[in-house]
């Protein structure tokens, strides 16, 4: 191997690392915000990868400025894509489909969280939930991601917590 | 519980669910730069896998059907009838979720139409394999198939896509017809061949006259776009006796309480296709709220979330029966009939549930079964 094979390889790698880190620092984000349109965890899986597969493509030949914003972006888009795909698949589950689902966490309060949310939300609430208290962004930023004027967002953040805590009281009372 | 304990047990929730897809995408991106050509860069998908098994499947099980009916046949028949019976037999196969339309091949309903059409700018040909009417519902069977356009994610959708079939007689349109339940339809990769069981209102009231049905535009749904390709597959027949089943109607009238709900069994529908049970619905404690559409929404009765417990999807065969479930079945002639949970969509009238089974055996030992313990002979 000559020095300049060794330049570019020592160069292949560092990138290599900071594409890593970047999927450890945001796969979570990517992975919800699919979840939050696809109610499946295989399906949020197949976005994961492709988003990422994507994010490698794209910094080859271009800067992004807040990568981030743009994961969260391309994650939701791809989802809406596959949801209109596999509507037929992912809609229309019975009353306990949630509560069946294999959850991977072993608290139980996290599992049932986890199934009251992906049950009692409708699509946009439950991105909205994603964006403000996992992904941690502001309620401007999310209006713009979601195309969805303002006050509307505030107005679901605000019924969809509602609607969280009820259901999740009822479930206590059970 | 408190708000910032809920979103905490939601964040570890979802922190726990995350897959660690790292080395897949790591592995990947390794391969494609081996190859030098990043453009090509596809991860296989997770559910992808499922399809290629289930492609897999399909190509062993239509090699071996090939082979059989070649090796069975082959004195008798020549061999590209044998190729069209092993397509003929996916009709009939699991991969049409519709266990009514497999059950009417199985007993040889149907009128045969064997008619071939070339969309010629999409470099589309199209079979017109079968219709089979009766007073409720109308099944068009088709395969089409291309070797330019890819047909992977086409899709003839009259339920919620672009397209949609026309009736014609004579010069005249004489309607759109609306669709009874979703249909159902397999994409075999290898031959980019599309197997479709169109299910429609029905045309039986043309019988002995000559029609035309014009099947409009494809649907697309694409992982990047959702589409729809325009264009005209027509399609020009008589009517014949062959492909019209009568529907029987049983006025049963009998009730029965499931989970301290009161049903009453009104009638049972008997046909070819299908067998339809019709329930009067107790009507809800809470009246439903408003849909986004700003109409009433629904509430599922007691019933209707039995009959939807053993519906299973399933990524191979579409929507089928867990067996491990229990669920609201038939029995007939000493068998279990299934529901055909594709015609979910359609609904009766108000409180009114509409439970769709496979055609029965026997219409005179027919028993409606309701999780474990309840059984009601559907007879008047």
């Amino acid at each position: 191997m000559n020095q300049t094979s060794l330049h570019q390889s020592d160069e292949a790698n560092e990138n290599m690392e900071e594409f890593k880190q970047l999927f450890d620092e945001h796969k979570k984000h990517v992975f919800a915000m699919a979840l939050s349109i696809l109610r499946d965890f295989e399906l949020s899986e197949d976005v994961l990868q492709e988003v990422y597969i994507k994010l490698f493509q794209h910094m080859k030949h271009n800067e992004i400025l807040n990568v981030k914003t743009w994961l969260i972006r391309v994650s939701r888009n791809k989802a809406l894509d596959l949801y209109r795909k596999k509507k037929r698949e992912i809609t229309g589950f019975d009353n306990n489909y949630f509560e069946r689902v294999p959850y991977i966490s072993n608290d139980p309060l996290d599992k049932i969280v986890l199934s009251k949310y992906l049950e009692l939300l409708d699509s946009a609430e439950r991105q909205i939930i994603i964006l403000k208290d996992i992904s941690g962004m502001k309620h401007r930023e999310i209006a713009k991601i979601i195309e969805t004027p303002l006050g509307t967002v505030l107005w679901k953040y605000s019924i969809a917590l509602k609607k969280l805590r009820k259901g999740l009281e009822s479930k206590e009372e059970n | 519980m408190e708000k910032e304990k809920i979103l905490k047990h939601l964040d570890d929730g979802i922190e726990k669910q995350v897959p660690d897809v790292w080395d897949e995408i790591n592995n990947q991106i390794h391969k494609t730069k081996e190859l030098g050509n990043y453009k090509e860069l596809v991860m296989p998908s997770k559910v992808s896998a499922l399809n290629k098994k289930r492609t897999l499947y399909k190509r062993f099980s239509i090699a071996a059907a090939i082979c059989l009916i070649v090796f069975s046949t082959i004195i008798f028949t020549p061999a590209l009838a044998a190729i069209q019976e092993a397509y003929d037999k996916i009709f009939s196969s699991k991969h049409i979720d519709d266990t009514g339309v497999r059950t009417a091949i199985n007993l040889g309903r149907g009128q045969e139409l064997d008619q071939t059409f070339y969309d010629k700018k999409h470099d589309i040909t199209v079979n017109f394999e079968m219709v089979m009417t009766d007073d409720k519902e109308t099944k068009l069977l088709l395969t089409y198939q291309s070797e330019k356009t890819d047909l992977k994610n086409y899709y003839l959708d009259i339920f919620e896509g672009d397209t949609s079939v026309n009736l014609i007689v004579g010069n005249e349109k004489k309607k759109t017809l609306g669709y009874v339940g979703w249909g159902s339809r397999y994409y075999d990769s290898k031959e980019n061949k599309v197997a479709e069981a169109l299910s429609f209102e029905s045309i039986k009231e043309y019988e002995g006259q000559d029609i035309r049905l014009e099947i409009e535009n494809l649907t697309i749904y694409d992982e990047n776009e959702a589409g729809n390709v325009q264009t005209i597959w027509p399609l020009s027949f008589k009517l014949d006796q062959s492909a019209i089943s009568e529907r029987e109607t049983v006025e049963v009238n009998k009730e029965f309480t499931f989970e301290g709900e009161t049903y009453t069994i009104k009638q049972v529908e008997f046909s070819a296709m299908e067998t339809r049970v019709v329930v009067a619905t107790p009507p809800p404690d809470t009246p439903p709220g408003l849909g986004k559409d700003g109409l009433p929404g629904r509430v599922m009765s007691k019933l209707e979330h039995q009959f939807l417990n053993a519906r299973k999807i399933d990524k191979e065969y579409g929507y089928i029966v867990d067996e491990k479930k229990s669920g609201v079945f038939l029995k007939s002639a000493g068998e279990k009939v299934d529901p055909i949970f594709s015609k979910g969509e359609v609904e009766g009238a108000a409180n009114e549930y509409i439970m769709f089974f496979a055609p029965v055996k026997d219409r005179q030992d027919c028993i409606l079964l309701v999780g474990d313990d309840i059984k009601i002979p559907l007879t008047k």
